[in-house]
């Protein structure tokens, strides 16, 4: 039996449909992020789980029981915001042992317990301060103590870590994985940012307009995504359309114009369906015209230095590509030829629209 | 949380204005309209006096030049608070705050004692011999213009002086960068930005200038009177209360009328206000 | 630039001389020791300050200012309040109408809200001055009331309400021991700024007044059209007073920026 059971959740702001008919499961002890932009429905789905917002349609299950009546307080689920809401008026020990005191827990209880977790975000120095009183990163593991010191049986996290610094960002993710994975926490978290998600993620949900795109590990989101909407989200850039072709032993993917053949190691989609082949940045080598290859030809619109790299922007009768380089660069008006890595490239179905 | 349990919430506070202004307002409407057939009538009985239509006339020229004295007044020292006063910014703002708190009857005693017969002014024109006689500068119209300017003179700065500290200094900057002169910057880019802060300004002046009550009836007395003494007399002295209901009626429609105006000259100005 | 600089801060001085002037005056003036209200006072003296407590005129009309005050601001506040909290966490489509009926007695014209009242509530319904009075500046007062604590409120984001209900709390609870300990500042300047509504309001009340009933600044209103004396003058002096310490109230609870925004 599965811990969490979403099903055929839909719900609505008046007349505006956020989420059509979604099914998800969680297992025991995992931390299940739903990844996606604004408005795709994955915070409305938290809040449907905490109770904050009422579906139109379908049920939330927990441990077998349905819960959609329950109310959000006897849920007993911890929930961390995206802007902390700690409570001002309250130090940080009081913020920490707010819930353990309605639930009337003795005091004695209630300060072990407090100052476990206040060990475990190393915050035991700080129990006196108020919120206005410490940093970003600081209020961010009050938050999470808070919400882990009732024992929830499911953790809620709403983009916790979207109004960090980009390095505590980094530093948080990991304590939230390490803090999840030791005490074995079974969790659901928000976010838009594709590696953090993936850093921290046993499984992830991919939503766009209120369905889920795509459900799986981290890794085979990243390697093999099923639409091209995941593939944009996880870095692919270069989207062309085209035909897959059978000739003799050989998969081919052609393009209509041009008669630009590209070879296919293995596919299944069926012969002669129309495709979208799909690149990232780093799947296309970058060659001179005179070096004779076989390959997409092109020319230089913009060359930019990234760091790691040079990227291109590349002319070609296929439209714009985008290829990058790691030492070499080809400047503006260069007639260059694109040369596709069969290993890097995924083949997406059309979507019937 | 659900919608009707917030409309519970909201439910004591909406019936007690409903039942102490909506209601008795309609009510007083309905007074001024006894006969459908003649729904004017009272109306134009109304204003068929010459002293009826004097004091509306005033009234509303009142509330005009105090509201243009108000602007002028106003508009360098807002500018001044805004971007120059530095750390004298607070102590200003504050002693424009102050006399909006303080009782109208204190603010309007004070000019009785400045403008009075023996007040401050008689005795500086005669010290300085400008005057041989004091002179009668109480009761008139001029003297519930000041009263009216010094009361809402800081209704008008304080708005001003909001929008004016939200001009970004960048923009003024790069405004003279471009080449533009002061005056040129002051006419194409703070008039225009500060356009909202003067229109709240203008319709807090105007229509408080309109309806003030105890300034008119101190500084003008029965000889400089505006709908606001008028229908306290005809309510309260005279007992015509049909009068009064058709002033009251006039009073809000004036109001209501103003805001109108200026709000539609404020949406004209700039669109996103 | 120099000399545009030099016309504006003459022309701040000018207004601002204008503005502080009267006050200074009617300040000397109330401690002076002549009949009249001449400025500078030749001799000085306290004894128009003695005067207003020797008669029972304005002491009597100040206590009942005071607790038609006080009576009225714990209506408004009852009433505002949930009305308050209601405005600042709906988005729904009645938000807006209701906001600014809760508005409209600042925007109808003081003395004809006073006629109105009297005539069709007061008299229609034969009530008490006593009451009617009280129901007048609960009225007027809020407006304030509802204002300043929904500005109040916005600074408390509803998820610090949330917070709490996952953690365990009813609805009601989390309003008692989360919100309400965080717009306490608000709520006390909300009741500041109604009460000095109520005490300074001139025009609903003097429709409103009745034998034995009257409010402080209507029976100055009455006195300073016989007696032009200096008792009003000290009386005044006394009101400043009153101001300033509300204002250093205002300005340490909700800062007086909030007068320059809207």
């Amino acid at each position: 039996m599965e811990f969490l059971k979403l099903q055929n959740l839909t719900a609505a702001y008046d007349q505006e449909i956020v989420l059509k008919k979604m099914n998800l499961e969680v297992k025991q002890g995992e931390l299940l992020s739903l990844l996606g932009s604004s408005g795709c429905g994955k915070t409305t789905t938290l809040r449907i789980v905490s109770g904050f917002l009422k579906q139109r349609e379908g049920s939330v299950f927990l441990e077998g029981q349905e819960i959609s009546k329950t109310h959000p307080s006897e849920r007993g689920f911890g929930y961390v915001f995206q802007n902390y809401a700690l409570f001002p008026h309250l130090n940080v020990e009081d913020n920490v042992g707010f819930g353990l005191k309605q639930r009337k827990v003795g005091r004695e209880e209630i300060n072990k317990k407090v100052f476990e977790m206040l060990d475990m975000v190393d915050l035991a120095a700080f129990a006196g301060k108020r919120p206005l009183e410490l940093s970003g990163g600081q209020r961010q593991r009050v938050a999470l103590a808070r919400a882990l010191a009732i024992s929830p049986r499911l953790l809620l996290m709403d983009e916790p870590l979207s109004n960090l610094d980009a390095a505590l960002r980094i530093k948080m993710r990991m304590e939230i994985r390490r803090i999840q994975q030791e005490h074995n926490i079974s969790a659901l978290y928000v976010t838009h940012d594709q590696e953090e998600c993936f850093s921290i993620s046993d499984r992830v949900a991919v939503m766009n307009e209120g369905l889920i795109e795509q459900l799986g590990t981290p890794e085979e989101i990243y390697s093999s995504p099923a639409t091209s909407f995941v593939a944009r989200f996880v870095g692919f850039e270069n989207f062309i359309h085209g035909i897959l072709e059978n000739r003799g032993k050989k998969l081919w993917f052609a393009v209509e114009k041009g008669g630009i053949s590209i070879p296919i190691s293995e596919s299944s989609i069926p012969d002669k369906s129309s495709v979208v082949l799909a690149l990232r940045p780093d799947g296309l080598e970058l060659r001179a015209s005179e070096s004779r290859k076989k390959g997409i030809p092109g020319k230089v619109k913009v060359a930019t230095y990234l760091g790691k790299g040079y990227r291109h922007l590349v002319e070609t009768e296929l439209g714009e590509l985008i290829a990058d380089t790691k030492d070499e660069v080809f400047a503006a008006h260069t007639n260059v030829i694109l040369i596709p890595n069969s290993e890097s490239i995924i083949l997406l179905p059309i979507k019937n629209e | 949380m659900n919608n009707r349990l917030h409309i519970l919430l909201v439910l004591p506070g909406v019936l007690l204005v409903v039942a102490l202004l909506v209601a008795p307002l309609y009510f007083v409407f309905l007074d001024t309209i006894p006969d459908l057939e003649h729904p004017f009538s009272l109306y134009e009985a109304f204003l068929e006096k010459g002293f009826h239509q004097k004091i509306i006339i005033r009234t509303i020229r009142v509330a005009l030049i105090t509201t243009m004295i108000c602007v002028i007044l106003a508009y360098p020292c807002a500018f001044f608070i805004a971007r120059y006063a530095r750390r004298f910014k607070a102590v200003l703002i504050v002693i424009a705050v102050f006399p909006l708190l303080l009782s109208p009857v204190v603010r309007s005693f004070a000019w009785m004692a400045i403008l009075g017969k023996n007040g401050f002014v008689n005795d500086l024109l005669l010290f300085f011999r400008i005057i041989q006689e004091p002179v009668q500068m109480l009761y008139t119209e001029g003297a519930v213009i000041v009263g009216l300017t010094y009361l809402f003179l800081p209704l008008m700065i304080l708005p001003l002086v909001g929008v004016i500290e939200n001009i970004e200094e960048d923009l003024l900057d790069s405004a003279k960068s471009l080449g533009a002169k002061d005056i040129i910057v002051f006419f194409q880019i703070i008039l225009p930005l500060s356009a909202s802060g003067l229109l709240v300004g203008c319709i807090l002046v105007f229509t408080g200038s309109l309806t003030a009550y105890t300034t008119p009836r101190l500084l003008g007395g029965d000889q400089a009177m505006t709908l606001s003494t008028l229908i306290y007399q005809n309510a309260m002295t005279l007992f015509e209360w049909d009068a009064a209901s058709v002033i009251a009626i006039i009073m809000i429609t004036l109001t209501i009328l103003v805001m109108k105006i200026i709000g539609s000259l404020a949406t004209r100005m700039n669109p996103d206000v | 630039m120099k000399r545009s600089g030099l016309v504006l801060i003459v022309s701040i001085l000018l207004v601002y001389i204008f503005l502080i002037g009267p006050l200074v005056i009617i300040g000397f003036s109330g401690f002076n020791e002549s009949e009249f209200l001449d400025f500078p006072p030749k001799v000085y003296s306290f004894r128009w300050f003695f005067r207003i407590f020797e008669s029972d005129m304005f002491v009597s009309a100040f206590q009942t200012s005071l607790l038609i005050s006080v009576l009225g601001a714990t209506g408004a506040l009852l009433v505002g309040l949930p009305a308050a909290y209601s405005l600042s966490r709906t988005r729904a489509k009645w938000r807006r109408s209701v906001l600014s009926l809760f508005m409209s007695p600042v925007i109808v014209p003081g003395v004809v809200l006073g006629f109105a009242l009297l005539k069709h509530v007061v008299i229609a319904l034969d009530i008490e001055v006593w009451t009617g009075m009280v129901m007048g500046h609960m009225l007027i007062m809020l407006p304030y009331v509802i204002r300043v604590i929904v500005s109040s409120l916005s600074n408390v984001p509803i998820e610090i309400e949330e917070a709490a209900v996952s953690l365990g709390c009813s609805n009601t609870h989390a309003f008692l021991i989360v919100v309400l300990p965080n717009i306490r500042s608000g709520i006390l300047a909300a009741c500041l700024l109604a009460f000095i509504t109520s005490l300074n309001d001139g025009p609903v009340t003097i429709f409103l007044t009745g034998p034995g009933v009257t409010t402080l600044p209507i029976q100055m209103l009455s006195y300073v059209e016989y007696y032009f004396d200096p008792t009003v003058s000290a009386l005044s002096v006394l009101l400043m007073l009153l101001t300033v310490a509300i204002m250093i109230v205002i300005e340490s609870t909700m800062g007086l920026s909030f007068f320059t925004k809207k």
